[in-house]
């Protein structure tokens, strides 16, 4: 157990220096964390062209400032981005630079190692998460002071982590495979947000994408963290108590078929001889 | 300058590019495939805000755009040859410096200026498979009403957006030679570009004070003149204005690119960082 969490450890330290080293270009990484300030400004800027030219205010159930709506899904974007690249992205760093079959051949635990890899990223995203908060409590009018139900917050965002973790899971073995998983992470992320809620109520989409997004535990997640941030709303709250067991099913169904696919395409590669081509 | 040479050295880089993006065979699909979402969330974001109709009235009154779905595409579209080029351009010496090729490259005595035309050349071959997909996908999806008037307009915006956009990339290149850290400058540079652009919705509805921000890319009049070719009707005499800034940033950037790449190979050359990363 032990060694586990010394790979776990030396692994986490590894990526977050890896990070870390591009501090040189310090300025670079603050623009990289304030990304997704500038998609909550595009929100912005929509919707006062709306509102000014066609006069709608927008409303929805108990929602009415549409701004701080938005702020708290693109709040996500950066955990959604480390969630589902940042295993593949451990491997295909490791591919490149020509260490993945050193590592794979060290007798460590390879989950534990891509976790370490996993958790480093989201250090940073973790950071983007709070930066997005508090832009918005600034500039947007989100209450973070007098509603806000911070154990609540902290769950839904912990749960919503956790689940897309399986993503990142089988993405990481499928970058044995098939190499440029970055493409279809390109696919992924811009899907998951346009299909879990992020910026506008998962209802204004077709039936068909609604279904779709369902199965994605960032639907449930975005729904329990933004209830507790802006109506202050606990476990009591019939609809967080719903998204809670249903994010808490779907992690015991996916992080398994993560895990399991994960290590099916090492296997492949390793019986392929595929695990240090790039 | 022995045209013919430096013609041969872009034919090189640009075979070498060309065989390397069919290699990975779900690349060649994916990058039609990934932009649909992008442009699905921003014409969502509207549609989450009021009916379809009363926004299309509202951009058919205020800004002449027969179509809001259309006006994303094209800001969208007019973004990812951005990024393309800026990768495919800028970011390549990263990308020669990770395969460990860069000093072997720089050795020879290629033109820099023609590797990196070869770069971007094969950038535009690549962008244009998915421009192309991109639109057709959209268009079946989204429905885009067009209102194109001139066809020469049409292409000639597109020409010069797209030398624009080169330069561009030339002009980061040598920037790319010094930081280590090229990934992270071209990836933390795409929030930015995207907001102070106008891709997602009209340039002039950014606050007064971020307007001379957005007017310093070259993007920000690729897009406006290619909606105003495509959704607005206008005709080469209504682009004129547009058209002039885009050579000119061409021009400019190109001349300092061409500069700065020697100044800042040799810098590199002498502190012996070329190859490391």
């Amino acid at each position: 157990m032990s060694y586990i969490v010394k790979t776990f450890g030396a692994t986490f330290k590894y990526a977050l220096k890896n990070s870390l080293r591009y501090l040189s270009a310090g300025w670079f990484i603050g623009i990289n964390i304030l990304g997704p300030i500038f998609f909550l400004l595009t929100s912005w800027n929509i919707y006062e062209i709306v509102r000014r030219y066609a006069g709608l205010e927008w409303k929805y159930a108990e929602f009415s400032n549409y701004v701080a709506f938005a702020t708290v899904g693109f709040a996500f974007l950066g955990p959604i981005l480390s969630a589902s690249w940042s295993g593949a992205e451990g491997i295909r760093s490791e591919q490149q630079d020509g260490t993945l079959e050193l590592i794979f051949i060290t007798p460590s635990n390879k989950i534990a190692w891509l976790i370490g890899k996993m958790m480093a990223a989201q250090i940073f995203s973790l950071i983007s998460l709070a930066t997005t908060l508090i832009t918005g409590s600034i500039f947007f009018g989100l209450d973070l002071l007098s509603k806000v139900n911070v154990p609540m917050a902290i769950l839904g965002t912990t749960l919503t982590i956790v689940g897309m973790s399986s993503f990142s899971f089988a993405l990481a073995g499928l970058t044995f495979i098939i190499k440029r998983t970055d493409d279809l992470n390109q696919f992924l992320w811009p899907t998951m947000t346009f299909l879990c809620g992020l910026t506008y109520p998962v209802e204004v989409l077709p039936l068909g994408a609604q279904v779709i997004s369902w199965v994605f535990p960032l639907t449930h997640g975005v729904n329990i963290t933004r209830r507790a941030i802006l109506l202050g709303s606990g476990l009591f709250d019939p609809i967080i108590a719903v998204a809670t067991v249903t994010i808490l099913v779907q992690i015991l169904i996916f992080i398994p078929i993560g895990l399991f696919l994960f290590t099916k395409f090492y296997n492949v590669a390793r019986k392929t001889g595929a695990l240090f081509t790039y | 300058m022995k045209l013919s040479k430096e013609w041969q050295i872009i034919k090189a880089i640009i075979s070498r590019n060309i065989k390397m993006f069919f290699s990975y065979k779900i690349s060649v699909l994916v990058t039609i495939l990934w932009p649909i979402p992008i442009l699905a969330l921003n014409i969502y974001q509207y549609l989450g805000l009021g009916p379809s109709d009363m926004l299309a009235g509202v951009f058919g009154k205020e800004y002449g755009i027969v179509s809001l779905s259309g006006m994303v595409i094209v800001g969208t579209m007019i973004y990812l040859l951005y990024n393309r080029l800026l990768w495919g351009t800028g970011a390549t010496l990263q990308s020669e410096r990770w395969m460990g090729t860069i000093d072997v490259l720089f050795l020879t005595p290629a033109s820099r200026m023609s590797i990196l035309l070869g770069n971007g050349i094969s950038s535009l071959i690549e962008g244009s498979w998915w421009i192309c997909g991109v639109f057709i996908l959209s268009w079946m999806l989204f429905g885009i009403n067009v209102a194109i008037v001139s066809l020469p307009a049409l292409v000639i915006t597109l020409i010069s957006t797209m030398m624009a956009l080169i330069s561009l990339g030339v002009f980061f290149a040598s920037f790319f030679i010094l930081t280590r850290a090229a990934e992270q400058v071209a990836i933390s540079l795409q929030a930015p570009i995207r907001y102070f652009a106008g891709v997602a919705f009209p340039v002039s509805e950014l606050p007064q004070f971020l307007h001379f921000i957005a007017y310093i890319l070259p993007i920000t009049y690729g897009i406006e003149a290619l909606r105003k070719a495509v959704l607005a009707g206008a005709t080469l005499l209504n682009l004129l204005g547009e058209l002039s800034l885009l050579y000119l940033f061409a021009g400019v950037l190109l001349f300092l690119g061409y500069y700065l790449l020697r100044i800042m190979e040799n810098k590199a050359k002498k502190d012996g960082s070329l190859y490391q990363y």
